[in-house]
């Protein structure tokens, strides 16, 4: 297992990992949540965390494919170079969550919250977007943040 | 025994019907689904929710409400929340407080009354659509400041904490 503690104890690294189903995370599960863990060039297919939360954790790099995060909270998170494809994260909360340069390709994000985001370089291809709340969201756009002040501006920003 | 637990009167079939995953083709139930089922039938059983089903797949695809009711008016959507407590949260790496926790999801549960008002076999309005918040997984010492959070949130989006029914506040 290429995995290892960074940037302080208490933060685990996982590099090069492909996590085929739940059963392959679930020793990094406690209390519902992933917590704290660095993903760098992993792989996530073929996964259900529904209503799981995933607390301060980073994915760089990572690939998730039929990915299942249904009623998930993602809270404090960053995900940098990410591909998100054909994936159901609906009605999922994302809170003080970052996004640089990812891409969103057939994913369902219906019903989601995003509170307090930020959006960088990232793009949505055919993904649905319906019934999506957006509050204090920010989207970096010509060397500047906008501040987002609803959804059909949010849409504005992103779907170029 | 906890109150949640307490589901002698109700059939272990009709808990499986409201544990299923309404959006999944088959029988699917998830953790999720499981902690809706308890507290749909925690609320039934106390009298405070009628005769709730699973929406049929089909609507639920587009009315993402947890359940339809026959009342008592003028409820005819029900959604369920979980909140946790401190201890749990920072377990979970949330870098937020069980005050904001909470007063965040008062002001989630107004937004999402009127999220899917109009739809077709969506509620009518936005106070058809009542919320159970299972204070379960909240210890006892901060049951009352998460209660007194989640109404303050409602009360701050829009103004009304109408439709907020809670469970397990003891």
């Amino acid at each position: 297992m290429n995995q290892n503690l960074s940037d302080d104890e208490s933060r685990l690294m996982i590099q090069n990992q492909h996590f085929l189903n739940q059963n392959s995370l679930a020793e990094y599960i406690e209390c519902d949540a992933l917590a704290r863990i660095s993903f760098v060039n992993c792989t996530f297919e073929n996964i259900e965390l529904g209503g799981t939360v995933f607390g301060s954790c980073r994915f760089q790099n990572c690939i998730f494919n039929n990915f299942n995060a249904r009623k998930a909270k993602f809270s404090s998170c960053c995900f940098e170079e990410c591909k998100i494809t054909n994936s159901d994260i609906t009605r999922a909360g994302f809170y003080e969550t970052h996004f640089k340069n990812c891409e969103f390709l057939g994913v369902d994000l219906a019903a989601s919250d995003f509170d307090s985001c930020k959006f960088k370089g990232t793009r949505f291809f055919k993904s649905n977007l319906d019934f999506i709340l957006v509050e204090e969201v920010t989207v970096w756009k010509s060397n500047e943040w906008f501040k987002i002040e609803d959804f059909s501006s949010f849409k504005k920003h992103l779907d170029q | 025994m906890p109150k949640r637990f307490d589901t002698n009167k109700c059939s272990a079939q009709n808990f499986k019907e409201l544990a299923v995953d309404p959006r999944r083709s088959g029988t699917h139930y998830t953790r999720t689904s499981i902690d809706e089922a308890r507290a749909i039938v925690q609320a039934k059983l106390e009298n405070l929710v009628i005769e709730p089903t699973r929406p049929n797949p089909l609507t639920s695809k587009s009315v993402d409400l947890d359940y339809e009711v026959q009342g008592p008016a003028p409820f005819t959507h029900i959604d369920v929340k979980n909140p946790v407590g401190s201890e749990i949260l920072a377990k979970q790496g949330q870098n937020i407080t069980v005050e904001d926790m909470a007063y965040k999801i008062g002001k989630e549960i107004v937004n999402q009354k009127e999220r899917f008002v109009g739809l077709k076999d969506g509620p009518a309005s936005a106070e058809n659509v009542g919320h159970i918040v299972d204070l379960c997984y909240v210890p006892v010492n901060e049951k009352a400041i998460v209660r007194q959070n989640i109404l303050e949130g409602a009360r701050s989006n829009k103004g009304s904490d109408a439709g907020i029914i809670f469970l397990n506040e003891k």
